[in-house]
């Protein structure tokens, strides 16, 4: 499905269906009080040149980017060898190590922007809080895991705030599992993307 | 219009090439003859030519190289900066001349003299460094526009140059990485120094002399030309 909002063009593929995922559907449903061995993680990934790809590339006619890169950051400094793709992933994996199945989760993805002017490099504060994505009525079956995918465009974000001499110097995802109705956390994670521009 | 092999002293000097650059000579000043035979006079008209611009002038002129650079240089494309009254020129696309390039066309404009000072020192790299090319990326826009992702490189005359590797590949490299050459990037540091355009290099290798140290320099050198 892909979904508008804020300003950010997301494009979601998700392996978390709104109900229980055949593993879980066999196992029996826990209590919060059993899902110990819940986790959550957020990483980023992008697709971006292969070292083969990158050796004499010719960069007035470059090869698409099709190796998905883990990314610790976000750096142009060198057009070919620092990834920089114009959007990036952040990739969601539930995790369940617990006995029990974990079931009627929701899990919400949230994204937050440092956005600056050039001048206040390094002491931008963080914008609002948006939601990404929320995927209700998720299960995960004991010792299984699931994965979710959310695109955010970071390139456009870039371009923008650049010509308004901005910047935005990170993007911070927070992931929270919660069950309804108490709405008590079950797991979360927070990750940053560190955004580096040139010199 | 441009030579096939080289010409000069101790060179291949193919009739057709050694008549464009006595063309090309007389079109700069000279009054030779122009008979595609690589004599004396040749010889010496080169050398004369090459003073404008070298300071040991070698008699001998590459396909790619400075004096060929110079001797078209009013073939290539001046786009002018309105704003700022500076024109600016694309730099050449590398044929084994001791450079490659690694950022787009459109990111290549350089002042005529940044333009001149980086292909006499890819000229001097070769000689000392002939299988192992220099990388140059990103210069300016040819109307001086913000490129982004730079706080610079708007006035032709800040270029970023990759490391040297130990493999001599054409790839990025971190001075972090194991592939990453001290000994050659300090060849390259002292080569770039030696030539009096560069006024400032920045890069993260504290133990090479005549860099000075910038955040998020681990893995190009910034290198200023002189306006």
């Amino acid at each position: 499905m892909r979904i508008l909002l804020a300003g950010v063009a997301l494009c979601v593929v998700s392996a978390l269906g709104c109900g229980s995922t055949d593993k879980a559907a066999n196992a029996a449903p826990s209590s919060e009080a059993s899902l110990e061995g819940l986790s959550v993680e957020a990483t980023f990934h992008g697709l971006w040149w292969s070292p083969a790809q990158m050796e004499g590339l010719n960069p007035d006619a470059p090869p698409p980017k099709t190796t998905d890169v883990v990314l610790t950051s976000w750096e142009s400094s060198d057009p070919v060898g620092s990834p920089h793709p114009d959007t990036v992933t952040a990739v969601v994996v539930l995790r369940n190590r617990g006995a029990s199945s974990a079931a009627g989760l929701t899990l919400t993805i949230a994204a937050e922007w440092q956005d600056g002017a050039f001048s206040t490099a390094g002491s931008a504060a963080w914008g609002p809080k948006n939601v990404l994505h929320t995927a209700s009525d998720v299960a995960v079956a004991p010792g299984a895991a699931d994965t979710l995918r959310v695109s955010i465009a970071i390139g456009d974000r870039v371009t923008r705030l650049f010509a308004k001499q901005q910047w935005p110097y990170a993007l911070r995802v927070s992931v929270a599992v919660v069950r309804p109705p108490s709405l008590q956390t079950l797991a979360e994670h927070q990750a940053v993307l560190m955004i580096h521009r040139g010199d | 219009m441009q030579i096939k092999a080289t010409v000069g002293i101790d060179c291949v000097n193919s009739p057709d090439d050694v008549m464009l650059i006595q063309t090309l000579i007389n079109a700069a000043g000279g009054t030779l003859k122009v008979d595609g035979v690589m004599g004396l006079r040749t010889a010496v008209a080169i050398k004369q030519y090459q003073r404008r611009f070298l300071t040991k002038p070698d008699g001998r002129v590459d396909p790619a190289g400075l004096t060929m650079a110079n001797l078209t240089a009013g073939k290539l494309k001046i786009m002018s900066l309105h704003a700022q009254g500076l024109s600016l020129i694309v730099l050449p696309r590398p044929a084994a001349n001791g450079y490659y390039t690694y950022s787009a066309v459109d990111r290549q404009y350089g002042t005529r003299e940044c333009i001149a000072a980086l292909l006499a020192i890819a000229e001097t790299w070769k000689c000392s460094k002939p299988t192992v090319s220099i990388g140059l990326g990103d210069i300016s826009f040819k109307d001086g526009r913000p490129m982004l992702p730079h706080k610079s490189h708007r006035h032709g005359i800040h270029i970023d140059v990759r490391p040297l590797r130990k493999d001599g590949k054409q790839l990025p490299i971190s001075i972090k990485d194991l592939q990453y050459s001290h000994a050659d990037t300090k060849l390259l540091v002292e080569t770039l120094r030696g030539h009096a355009n560069v006024k400032a290099i920045l890069f993260n290798d504290s133990k090479i002399k005549g860099v000075s140290h910038w955040v998020g320099h681990d893995n190009h050198l910034h290198v200023s030309m002189r306006a």
